[in-house]
């Protein structure tokens, strides 16, 4: 992904727009609304690119996540794809059994609608493909914690022990017996 | 190393560096009997650990195919996913903090506490804590295990002061 932004600045403004996809000079490109980033793929057509970009979303729902996250584990899938051709056959058979399904393309149905058509092939090597990957690309993304309020690694700070691992502050604070004070 | 004869009928074979195996072993050869013991990892040293969850997966599970039959869940959406227990010198000692439990009298008595389940083969264990007390002090000893042998508890997380906090409140 060409990220045009900082960190900080890039998850204040980019890490919130909305994705669109185009096609640009004979390229799929999945782009921010504001400009912010832009990702250039090399495989998918521009109806995968959407398809996948809502899929992975109805997986794994966060209104908190703006559509980068989601946009990078295309990115990813794309070029998987692009190195094995039988995973790209996968995809393209199921984009179509999603449009097949009710007999309206799968993008045009409600988000309930999609999610229903998206049970119904839960058990196909498609959606644990895709599940599979989305699960990995979305939660291991390092910006995506940040979101979640997961400070990620703290043996180089030190350790976890001061930072974060008893900071519930809403809780009743356990005695002594219960939660022995940490080894000096 | 040491080595010995394939026909050497003295030494003992002990499979795994975990915490039964590893025990084991320290056990044999404080005794002075001979001990060949197997390991199919690595040894990993504190400074190649990775502090990442997805990384340390990859760095430390058993990434062999695992098979896994029948209908639950694991078996449909996760059929080969690695166990995530230490492939390496010491095992899934390697991330244990030095907390275990033992068993309550009545969890030997599942069948007959909780009753039949439908779709299970839910038994009462034969032996009772009884039995395994004497088990229990002795690995609690060997192993270091906390608030056994005057070693403190150790610190409450944030998910402990939860439940903490819950059971407080229910009473």
């Amino acid at each position: 992904m060409k990220r045009v932004l900082d960190r900080r600045l890039f998850l204040r403004t980019a890490a919130s727009a909305t994705a669109t996809v185009i096609t640009t000079g004979g390229a799929v490109v999945i782009a921010a609304s504001n400009g912010a980033w832009a990702m250039t793929l090399s495989t998918f057509d521009a109806t995968t690119a959407r398809v996948l970009l809502v899929m992975t979303r109805r997986l794994y729902p966060h209104d908190m996540l703006g559509d980068v996250y989601y946009a990078e584990v295309v990115e990813s899938l794309d070029m998987k794809a692009k190195a094995e051709p039988g995973l790209a056959k996968t995809i393209e058979e199921g984009v179509a059994a999603l449009d097949r399904a009710t007999g309206v393309p799968w993008l045009q149905l409600s988000p309930g609608g999609q999610v229903e058509v998206l049970k119904a092939i839960e058990r196909s090597p498609f959606f644990q493909m895709v599940r599979g990957e989305t699960v990995v690309g979305l939660y291991n993304n390092k910006l995506v914690w940040h979101h979640f309020g997961y400070q990620g690694s703290s043996a180089e700070f030190g350790g976890y022990l001061h930072r974060g691992f008893q900071d519930a502050g809403w809780t009743m604070e356990p005695d002594a017996e219960a939660s022995p004070p940490p080894p000096a | 190393m040491a080595r010995y004869e394939l026909n050497d009928d003295s030494v003992v074979v002990v499979i795994g560096s975990g915490a039964g195996g590893g025990t084991l072993a320290n056990e044999l050869c404080q005794k002075g009997i001979k001990v060949v013991l197997l390991e199919a990892g690595k040894r990993l040293s504190p400074e190649e650990f990775v502090n990442d969850e997805w990384a340390a997966f990859v760095q430390t599970a058993w990434l062999d195919k695992r098979t896994t039959s029948g209908s639950w869940r694991v078996a449909r959406d996760f059929p080969n996913l690695p166990a995530w227990i230490c492939k390496t010198v010491g095992g899934s000692t390697v991330h244990w903090v030095g907390a275990s439990l033992r068993f309550q009298e009545h969890e030997f008595k599942a069948r007959t506490i909780y009753g039949a389940i439908e779709g299970t083969t839910l038994l009462d264990w034969p032996i009772g804590l009884s039995d395994l007390e004497p088990y229990y002090a002795k690995a609690e000893a060997k192993m270091g295990v906390t608030r056994t042998n005057g070693i403190p508890g150790l610190p409450g997380n944030n998910n402990f002061k939860v439940m903490y906090t819950g059971a407080k409140r229910l009473g």
